[in-house]
């Protein structure tokens, strides 16, 4: 259970997040949605540690994780797993040795098993067979699925997804949204999601969150969201340029 | 054969670690197969330049280095480790030397004087070996060069003041003219003693004249002694040249001190000055009295000037040589002398030549101008007969021969002095001829005085033809105060009868061989 | 009135940037220092930095050390013949390279050479969220990243110094007996006679520290790049210069402290 806790954080004086409350159900998929730099990423990051709120808490299991010390921190943080924007694989080794690093960080498995738990978590994410490539060598598609295999490989409670169909063709986007559909389905985790496509958080999301102006303006299921009178979330899920959302403002 | 990474950088960093090791034990003079050695120490004044680990050399070869150094007793001892396959002798001397003006320092151990043959005990470890005194470091001798430069142009600058000022330079010019003048002067001196020697050749001839008349048969003893005359010219201007090179050496030598001395060329220039200002002084002196003899003389000179006399010297001083033994016995003496006769209001004058082949005896011619009255002078037209008295030892002079004279017939007084003269201690004894008669005479030469105080006694006219003179005594003393010039004073015709006694005063200069050698020969003096 | 106060204005902020970079700069060598002792060392990535940094700098480390050799041999030469101590041109080519130029020469080499590899790399794993995805997988980058780098270069930086006196020494040998026609021996003879132990370790110590200085400074400033592929070029560039600078700057300083 991740329960953010009047969540404050400023950058250079513009407040991202202001006085932010959300609570993250175990085990189901939460979609945040939100405009473009609206502070979804600051949130997911918040929830990792790597951004510490000005104000307000950060509680995973309990634990607030912003009064933590790194070592602490670590120990929380090998509950997670990410999966980056654009990936964030590591350029310098190839595919199998970016799946295999957390392995190799946190465990001391032998190089037989680590192999069986790679070529595994490359089947399922569909890319058997490429583990040899360096990710200069493959598509975004491809990249992403690394991503979510390097997140997933030490079965973590929870994973979060930093815009995983972001920069993807819609059938891509669409196979992303079935790999995490699916990997869900066979993990159980904790999946927090944020992003702006929102056929994407209807088709993956158990629960769909709207961001707006540094905190959450309504919560609920896909249906409750779609039907949602708010004219924010309106306005966000039609997809509409009339409405409350000031273009000026951000 | 593809190495891996691991392998790879393993490799590079033994083989560098390796290369690194090797230097170390190069430049850092470890040794691991450390040759034995044992340690000697030495004692030095200052261990400035060595440190640990400076060689020690013998024979430039190294054979150890330096251990420690410690402080005892304000001096450094220093241990040295030696090679034990190089042996060191307590004769050794161990030193500081430097390999260079800007080179380190090393410790040179070098044998003193006995070869290595001949020592017996090696120095064992912890002896100490002897050490010399440090060749002096180069920026001592560096100092010391600087110091001497900068006394060198102290010299250079006083000398510059000395001689460079206008004082300096007057001084020098004063010298050089005062040397002019010296030289001048003597010139003239020896041209005028020239003349007054040809004057005295003159009377010298006429004397042997006279000597001829007297002595024919003695002819070849005058001539022999003659002869003997002429060698001594002849060795007197052999010498010449030996004196000529001698003083040329003086004037080098001189000029060399002169080079040399000019530190102190100031005061020296004073002096010079003031010494060549009285030898200019005493020269004219000289040549005052010089000239006034030759003036006084004059009516000698008339009478005896004649071109025969040359001739007839000639075979005289034939005979001379051979009576003189050898040249450095003989010595030749000549003085000139004038006395004043107070009674008389007269003056006699004469000139004596001293013959002295030994010390023992010596002989004396000469010519006397006297006034009328003194002795047995007589009027102008008197006939004078000459005789000579037999004189103790009359070898080669003539002697005991008496003979009648009457070809010469003077109207004035000049007479003539041939004596034979013997020393006794201070003694001289005299007897011959005096003023043209017989005579004795005593001289006393005050002891203590280097004979330049003589009393002296004479009597003579004995045998005179003229019967109206009687016997004639004088006494007197004569006082050489300067080299060549005398004073004489005394009572003339002691016992005369009819009141022809007198007190004279007069004096002279008297000239020895030395001197005359200049004056016979005619040779200039060498100019300084 | 502001447009007077703006220059000093400018001196104060860049004393105070200066100020305050230096003051990161020891904070993280600190964290670093302090990650070693949070984990065991990685040495796979440590002997992958020493591979990079040593092995294959060999030959731009060689190179720079052989010329300056040959041209230290050669302008000494000019000097001393002046004064006829040509015998002191090995000494003079030995104690520079050692004591002076094989530390400074190669720090900066391999600064060129690494610290701007380090700076990019890092930098642009920063930009691509990289670091975040270390940090997110509860990997201390500065543990997986610097300590290696850092490590590598100390132990390096030394090994690399040894090779590039030693070319230079020998480049300045090869000028002195071949080019210059001198007498070889002297030249070998004389430094060992008067270079001293202390003169080639007090070099090393020196280059341990040059390591130190770049392999931070450049880890640093990769750590610290923002702004794009445009911002790890800048951050590149600030590194090797400012490692550059602070070697130099070390080197006054260690000199004076060391001799």
């Amino acid at each position: 259970m991740i329960v953010l806790e009047r969540l404050t954080k400023s950058f250079n004086g513009i407040k991202v997040l202001d006085d932010l409350n959300i609570k993250f159900e175990d085990q189901k998929i939460t979609v945040v949605i939100g405009r473009s730099g609206g502070g979804k990423s600051v949130m997911l990051k918040h929830i990792i540690g790597l951004i510490r709120p000005d104000s307000g808490r950060v509680l995973v299991n309990g634990i607030d994780i912003g009064t933590l010390k790194r070592k602490e921190l670590n120990e929380i943080r090998k509950k997670f797993g990410m999966v980056f924007q654009d990936g964030a694989l590591f350029d310098s080794i190839n595919i199998f040795e970016n799946i295999a690093f957390p392995i190799r960080q946190h465990t001391k498995l032998k190089e037989s098993e680590i192999k069986d738990m790679v070529y595994s978590m490359l089947g399922d994410v569909g890319l058997s067979g490429q583990e040899l490539k360096v990710p200069s060598e493959i598509s975004g598609g491809m990249r992403k699925r690394v991503a979510v295999a390097r997140a997933l490989i030490l079965n973590p409670e929870i994973v979060l997804f930093d815009e995983p169909t972001t920069g993807l063709d819609p059938i891509m986007s669409d196979a992303i949204n079935n790999l995490i559909i699916s990997i869900h389905n066979k993990f159980k985790f904790t999946g927090i999601i944020i992003s702006h496509n929102i056929e994407g958080a209807y088709k993956t999301g158990d629960v769909i969150a709207m961001l707006y102006g540094g905190r959450i303006i309504e919560m609920g299921s896909p249906a409750e969201i779609k039907n949602s009178k708010n004219p924010v979330v309106n306005q966000f899920v039609t997809g509409s340029m009339s409405g409350p959302i000031n273009f000026n403002i951000i | 054969m593809k190495l891996n990474k691991e392998t790879k950088v393993g490799i590079f960093t033994v083989i560098v670690l390796l290369i690194l090791a090797y230097f170390s034990i190069r430049v850092g003079k470890i040794y691991i197969f450390k040759p034995p050695t044992y340690t000697i120490s030495a004692y030095f004044k200052s261990a400035n330049g060595i440190g640990i680990g400076t060689d020690v050399t013998m024979a430039g070869i190294k054979i150890g280095r330096v251990e420690k150094i410690k402080l005892e007793n304000g001096m450094a001892r220093v241990y040295m480790a030696i090679e034990s396959r190089y042996k060191v002798y307590p004769q050794y001397v161990a030193s500081i030397r430097s390999m260079s003006l800007l080179g380190e320092s090393y410790i040179s151990i070098s044998p003193v004087s006995m070869p290595p043959a001949v020592e017996t005990k090696e120095l064992l470890n912890g002896e100490t070996v002897k050490s010399e005194i440090s060749p002096q470091s180069m920026s001592a001798l560096i100092m010391k060069f600087a110091k001497t430069a900068d006394d060198l142009e102290k010299v250079s600058r006083s000398l510059r003041n000395s001689v460079g000022t206008k004082t300096g330079e007057k001084h020098i010019k004063a010298i050089l003219y005062n040397i002019a003048m010296l030289s001048k002067n003597l010139n003239r001196l020896v041209y005028l003693n020239q003349r007054n020697v040809n004057v005295i050749l003159s009377n010298f001839a006429s004397i042997s004249r006279h000597i001829n008349g007297l002595a024919v048969k003695n002819d070849a003893a005058i001539t022999r002694t003659i002869h003997n005359f002429d060698s001594i010219s002849y060795n007197l201007k052999r010498e010449l040249p030996a004196i000529t090179e001698n003083i040329k050496g003086l004037s080098g030598n001189l000029n060399h001190i002169v080079a040399k001395n000019k530190d102190n060329i100031n005061e020296s220039l004073k002096n010079i000055n003031a010494d060549t200002k009285k030898l200019q002084l005493s020269l004219n002196e000289i040549y005052g009295i010089s000239s006034k003899i030759n003036k006084g003389q004059g009516t000698i000179g008339k009478l005896v000037n004649r071109n025969s006399v040359y001739n007839n010297l000639n075979g005289s001083l034939k005979g001379i040589n051979n009576l003189v033994g050898g040249y450095s016995r003989f010595q030749v003496k000549m003085n000139m002398s004038s006395k004043y006769l107070v009674g008389s209001k007269s003056s006699v004058t004469q000139v004596n030549v001293k013959l002295q082949p030994s010390p023992g005896h010596y002989y004396e011619l000469g010519v006397a101008s006297v006034p009328m009255g003194y002795g047995n002078t007589f009027g102008q037209t008197q006939t004078t007969t000459y005789t000579t008295n037999s004189p103790p030892s009359g070898q080669f002079y003539p002697s005991s021969v008496t003979t009648n004279t009457t070809q010469y017939t003077y109207s004035n007084s000049i007479k003539f002095n041939a004596l034979i003269a013997k020393n006794f201690y201070n003694f001289t004894l005299l007897a011959g001829l005096l003023y043209s008669t017989g005579g004795v005479g005593v001289n006393y030469y005050i002891p203590g005085t280097n004979k330049n105080v003589k009393l002296y006694a004479r009597a003579f006219g004995f045998n005179s033809t003229n019967g109206s003179v009687n016997e004639y005594v004088d006494a007197g003393i004569a006082y050489t105060f300067y080299r060549h010039i005398f004073l004489d004073a005394g009572y003339d015709n002691i016992f005369s009868n009819n009141h022809n006694r007198s007190v004279y005063i007069g004096g002279g200069v008297k000239f020895t061989d030395k001197d005359l050698k200049y004056l016979i020969v005619g040779g200039k003096m060498p100019m300084p | 009135m502001d447009e007077i106060l703006a220059p000093f204005e400018g001196i104060g902020k860049f004393i105070l940037k200066t100020i305050d970079e230096l003051g990161s700069l020891v904070i993280y060598l600190w964290e670093s220092t302090l990650s070693i002792f949070r984990y065991s060392i990685n040495f796979g990535n440590l002997i992958d930095q020493m591979a990079f940094i040593g092995v294959d700098s060999f030959y731009v480390v060689g190179l720079t050390g052989l010329f300056t050799g040959m041209v230290l041999s050669i302008q000494s030469y000019y000097a001393a013949k002046i004064v006829g101590v040509t015998y002191m041109i090995g000494p003079t080519v030995a104690l520079s390279m050692t004591r002076e130029l094989g530390p400074v020469l190669t720090a900066l080499m391999i600064t060129a050479r690494c610290g701007s590899s380090m700076a990019s790399e890092i930098g642009t794993m920063k930009v691509t969220e990289q670091i975040d995805a270390l940090e997110v997988m509860a990997v201390d980058p500065y543990y997986y990243l610097s300590i290696p780098r850092i490590l590598a270069a100390m132990i390096m930086l030394p090994i690399m110094t040894i090779l590039c006196s030693l070319i230079g020494i020998i480049g300045g040998y090869i000028v002195y007996a071949y080019f210059l026609g001198l007498n070889h021996a002297t030249y070998i003879e004389k430094i060992y006679q008067y270079m001293k132990l202390s003169d080639i370790y007090n070099g090393l110590l020196k280059a341990v520290f040059f390591g130190i200085i770049l392999a931070t400074i450049s880890t640093f400033k990769g750590f610290e790049t923002t702004g794009g592929s445009r911002g790890v070029g800048r951050f590149t560039t600030q590194a090797v210069v400012l490692s550059s600078v602070y070697i130099l700057f070390a080197d006054y300083i260690l000199t004076s402290i060391l001799f």
